[in-house]
């Protein structure tokens, strides 16, 4: 537990807030409030290090693990580098908040200072309840489930081979294991990342893997009581219980799979797709890229549905036609970067993806 | 009409995946086109990127919830945030009253399904049920194997075997195994496994569907030992080294040879059906359970009688007097079937705790040799033999004849059985 504490307290927490500081300093106009930038930010730290290790296992295959562990934290450290001034801005805007929600409820009268106790009690009982079982019980249970078994498997294999070709090798040579997906490797290559750093400990765990499911469903509950909370507290504590309440959602709360890991980004797209089209600022259209590309990097429906966003950009977006196209470009460029590029090699050297469908012709 | 709309509309009309709120998004979205003069134009992008990505959905993937799960929590969020701007201009008490009857709504829909959400809460949850095959798949890891090419033929879609166990396998969608498929008979069909693709074991989920499994069936049946079986779905078959004397198996339908078995070995009383000592109309003796059961005389494969069963939704089922003694012990259960209904009947064994099935009959019309193992579980609170168990279907006409069930301790196979009393014969 404590080298999946170290895991994801660098991957997820670490590298995010790293990230995040870099996005406050593309935020020349101000426009956007940093806590929200910090909540989606959370969500960048696993993505990126999964791009990273992508690009590395393409163009630098076969190197040892020392290598691409060096080779992200020297990444990270750069990026660090640049966004080095905004970690005070980041901290101090915390600090304000805090210090902000402490004075409000100095000056609410009894009943509103017991109702907003009772209110964040019910929210910390819940959570702190929830990420009990989880952590006792749910994350201790083996890897299951078809679909986290078989991105795991992959993951695997990428660990073995420091490779991608062998997402394109099946049968794999060496297990016989036959894994035909449209999906980029960017859920699989998280395990390869625990993998990477397990093999330092000489350990071989999985806990940092299966515990993205409800890591990236608390998220994605996060941004929806964010944005209801801007509306009413308890529009947002509704919004909440409804959500956990549908079943298909609880689901990825418990069980080891991939879908909040791809819903979050493409939700987070969307918020990005709206705020590019009213404000037109600059950190809003790379966000709507990034977030777009990371979406398809997760999953084939991500890359599928993000082409929409393109469409929407370039008709909702005011402007004349030689603008509309040069912004709708560059987004399109930043999806290719952000993941995208992995259907483009798969199209025309791989499987055909969903378009030629070459190695599914057998048995589907 | 039901399936079509939960096929194209399910994100609004599956209240046990996605509550039962998510239909508001269908008048919301009313209301937002009547305003759409009012509406920015992040408003419409946003609408017209949803309406793309449902249509997408519903299309390619309507039918699967995971897929429309994609569109959930933004559409949940969407039709708070809309239906906010509604009420938010109305009286405290009535945005209260509309947020109150939303709760109560959200809480009733939990209630009325939470049996959906009970098998995973205690999977997952709680652990309550550990229904993980840690067993099997510590026993195929502890499988000591001079030859490095011996392989595992896969027939499971769940994917365990390739993430947990280090052993070489060969996938049951493998493009190698068309070899395997092109084959006339059985026999050939075996050689290929056992010599050209060098497989040795064959991992089986109970469940397992693939147009070739009537042949695997016949392997597993005929030439295969059984040697670790999953209490829930994951069996390991070992592929016989050398075929057995086929003069003996030739033996298998000597009616002599087996009432002799049913006198000796088996563990179920009056298994050949051949005793009705309440008639030709009730129940054999010592069978139970419901559905409509009368003697056979013509289509018989033990003995001078069979179980003839017509009708849906039945069980014919026998305990085990003395169960107890048998707790943590493998038992094995086989019983000929008989039917033309494809995939509705099998045998079950249930211990009040866990089950294990057998494989279904193919429905081809022909005496077939179902077989079922099972452990029974330390805290078994009875033994149930189910020698015919059937899928509700809806047709009341469907029938079945059932002969010559067995119920023998340890895990066996039915040539193994032959085998046995062929030698004890000599």
């Amino acid at each position: 537990m404590i080298l999946f504490a170290l895991q994801f307290i660098l991957t997820n927490i670490i590298f995010s807030a790293i990230t995040c500081t870099l996005l406050i300093r593309l935020d020349k106009e101000r426009i956007h409030s940093h806590l929200e930038l910090l909540l989606y930010s959370l969500g960048l730290g696993p993505v990126l290090t999964s791009l990273l290790l992508y690009y590395l296992l393409l163009f630098f295959p076969h190197h040892s693990n020392l290598f691409y562990l060096l080779f992200i934290f020297s990444v990270y450290l750069f990026l660090s580098f640049l966004g080095r001034k905004y970690f005070s801005v980041l901290l101090n805007d915390i600090t304000r908040k805090i210090k902000g929600a402490k004075k409000t409820f100095k000056s609410l009268n009894t009943y509103h200072q017991i109702e907003s106790i009772l209110f964040t009690s019910v929210l910390i009982i819940f959570l702190a309840l929830f990420l009990f079982l989880y952590l006792t019980n749910t994350l201790q249970t083996p890897l299951d489930g078809t679909d986290a078994l078989r991105y795991g498997t992959l993951g695997k294999i990428f660990f073995e081979e420091k490779s991608i070709e062998f997402r394109w090798i099946q049968p794999y040579p060496e297990t016989g294991s036959y894994i035909l997906v449209n999906q980029a490797p960017s859920f699989s290559l998280l395990l390869t990342w625990e993998k990477i750093m397990d093999s330092f400990f000489t350990v071989d765990k999985d806990i940092y893997y299966k515990s993205l499911s409800a890591y990236y469903a608390l998220l994605i509950l996060g941004v929806s009581v964010l944005w209801l909370s801007k509306k009413s507290k308890y529009l947002a504590l509704l919004g909440a219980f409804a959500l956990l309440f549908g079943f298909a959602f609880f689901q990825t709360l418990i069980t080891q799979h991939l879908d909040s890991y791809r819903i979050f980004f493409l939700v987070i797209s969307w918020i990005f797709l709206a705020y590019a089209v009213e404000k037109k600022d600059f950190l809003s259209f790379f966000l709507l890229g990034t977030f777009s590309g990371f979406a398809a990097f997760a999953h084939t429906i991500g890359a599928v549905l993000v082409t929409f966003n393109c469409l929407a950009l370039f008709i909702f977006m005011k402007g004349n036609l030689k603008d509309k196209l040069t912004k709708t470009t560059s987004v399109i460029i930043l999806i290719i970067a952000g993941g995208w590029l992995h259907y483009i090699l798969d199209i025309f050297w791989g499987f055909g993806w969903i378009i030629f469908k070459r190695a599914i012709t057998y048995w589907g | 009409m039901g399936s079509w709309l939960e096929r194209y509309l399910g994100l609004f009309l599956n209240f046990e995946y996605f509550g039962n709120l998510t239909w508001l998004a269908i008048p919301l979205f009313v209301y937002f086109v009547a305003t759409i003069k009012k509406r920015k134009r992040w408003e419409m992008a946003v609408a017209f990127v949803f309406i793309l990505s449902l249509v997408s959905l519903g299309i390619k993937g309507g039918w699967w919830n995971r897929y429309i799960l994609t569109l959930y929590p933004f559409t949940l969020t969407a039709i708070f945030l809309l239906g906010w701007q509604l009420i938010k201009k109305r009286s405290h008490g009535f945005q209260i009253g509309v947020l109150a009857i939303c709760g109560m709504a959200v809480f009733f829909n939990y209630d009325h399904f939470k049996d959906t959400y009970k098998p995973f809460w205690e999977y997952k949850v709680i652990v309550k049920d550990d229904r993980f095959p840690h067993g099997i798949l510590k026993f195929i890891n502890s499988i000591e194997d001079s030859s490095s090419e011996s392989q595992f033929l896969v027939c499971s879609t769940r994917g365990l075997f390739y993430y947990y166990s280090n052993k070489k396998g060969i996938d049951s969608r493998d493009p190698r195994l068309q070899i395997f498929h092109r084959q006339k008979s059985k026999e050939a069909a075996l050689d290929v496994l056992k010599n050209q693709l060098k497989v040795k074991y064959i991992l089986l989920h109970w469940n397992f569907k693939a147009w070739w499994i009537q042949r695997l069936k016949n392997i597993v049946t005929n030439d295969c030992d059984l040697i670790y079986q999953d209490k829930y779905e994951l069996s390991l078959y070992r592929i016989r080294e050398k075929d057995l004397d086929r003069k003996d198996i030739k033996k298998d339908l000597d009616k002599e040879r087996l009432e002799n078995i049913f006198v000796n070995d088996s563990l179920l009383r009056n298994g050949s059906f051949e005793n009705w000592t309440n008639g030709p109309f009730k129940n054999p003796d010592f069978f139970g359970g419901a559905g409509y059961v009368t003697q056979e005389d013509k289509e018989v494969k033990i003995g001078k009688y069979s179980a003839k069963i017509t009708g849906d939704d039945f069980n014919l089922i026998q305990y085990l007097s003395n169960f107890e003694d048998y707790k943590e012990k493998k038992i094995t259960c086989f019983a000929w079937v008989k039917t033309d209904v494809p995939n509705k009947y099998r045998i079950q064994i249930y211990n009040g705790i866990d089950s294990s099935f057998s494989f279904r009959h193919s429905g081809k019309g022909r005496w077939e040799l179902l077989q079922v193992n099972h452990t029974v579980n330390p805290q078994a609170k009875f033994v149930k033999v189910r020698v015919i168990q059937a899928a509700k279907t809806g047709k009341a006409d469907d029938v079945v004849y059932v002969d010559g069930a067995l119920l023998l301790e340890g895990y066996w196979n039915i040539n193994d059985l032959l085998s046995k009393h062929a030698i004890e014969e000599k």
